[in-house]
């Protein structure tokens, strides 16, 4: 959705710094602007991925499980995506639930649009931030392997 | 490099992660951008602490890659085929290598170095596109098989039967 109010939020956030207001809004053309009213969730644990959300204002959760044995692992910002793996994997299913927690808009990311946006500087700016985000994802999922295996080993 | 050769390194990547629209002269692009060396049985590609100052395309021959233990010897943990990148995680986030990375036998690496690197991430044509997608599929792939193993580690039906095996290849490859 193309609004002037849309394309000032984009330019809000740091990492579309210095990319033109023509740009973000080519991008809105091309993406899904979703909103979500507190409490709603995004999308599912267990449900198969379909695209990612670049959050653009408000907060989300990051939950796994449900009912009383539901418990929050993270917290996703504006200017962050979540959902991510499935731009990238095949055949992907959601490993955690996501909700707003207060309105929230996010940006629906699909293989499609990235693809039909691969000249946009925008887009660009997304796939660079990804790039960054994965990586400190990976150390992070290592260290925690690490320790597991170290666990094991140790016969905990 | 050949660019017969370079042209069947290219349909390997392709064939190994596949993305909507990449394209083989993307890649191919690339690569000639990039600086091929041939490395020696043995020779240490990454050294585990240091700073990352380039990320290695594995284009032909494979590598062992391995910790330091508590006892400062090398605990071998995996080794990894071409076609398959190297470095990576480094260069986008900054932080140490996490691992050492050793030719087993005569192996062929496309070095794209750091300032090469920062810009072909940053850049609209075809060959930072084809980068940086490259790139992600084959993290998000790793990060997918790190996720599992987690799960997997944490439930305790299947935890015995985890616990035997080895990391997974991504483990700590950069």
């Amino acid at each position: 959705m193309i609004t002037g109010q849309n394309v000032r939020l984009l330019t809000e956030l740091p990492l579309f710094d210095g990319i033109a207001r023509g740009e973000l809004g080519d991008l809105l053309m091309l993406s899904d602007w979703q909103e979500f009213p507190p409490g709603a969730l995004v999308f599912v644990q267990g449900s198969a991925a379909r695209g990612a959300f670049l959050v653009v204002e408000g907060v989300l959760d990051v939950i796994v499980g449900a009912g009383a044995e539901e418990r929050a692992v993270g917290e996703v910002k504006a200017g962050e995506v979540v959902g991510e793996l499935a731009l990238f994997t095949e055949g992907a299913h959601r490993s955690a639930s996501v909700r707003s927690r207060r309105r929230s808009a996010c940006l629906l990311l699909t293989r499609t649009m990235l693809a039909q946006g691969s000249n946009n500087a925008a887009v660009v700016a997304i796939e660079r931030q990804l790039v960054v985000s994965l990586a400190a994802r990976l150390r992070k999922s290592n260290e925690t392997l690490k320790e597991l295996w170290r666990e094991g080993a140790e016969g905990k | 490099m050949n660019q017969k050769v370079l042209k069947r390194i290219v349909r390997n990547f392709m064939d190994t992660h596949p993305y909507p629209g990449l394209k083989g002269g993307a890649i191919l692009e690339l690569f000639n951008r990039g600086r091929p060396k041939k490395v020696g049985d043995g020779k240490v590609i990454c050294v585990e602490g240091a700073a990352g100052k380039g990320m290695f395309v594995l284009a032909e021959g494979e590598v062992v890659v391995s910790l330091r233990d508590h006892e400062g010897s090398d605990r071998e943990i995996a080794v990894l085929r071409a076609p398959a990148f190297i470095g990576h995680w480094s260069l986008a986030d900054g932080a140490p290598r996490s691992a050492k990375v050793q030719a087993r036998g005569e192996v062929v690496v496309i070095i794209v170095d750091e300032p090469l690197f920062a810009q072909l991430l940053a850049e609209r044509s075809p060959e930072g596109t084809a980068l940086r997608r490259l790139i992600l599929v084959d993290m998000a792939r790793g990060l997918s098989m790190s996720n599992q193993t987690i799960a997997d580690l944490i439930r305790p039906e299947r935890k015995q039967e985890v616990k035997k095996k080895r990391p997974s290849w991504y483990l700590m490859n950069d």
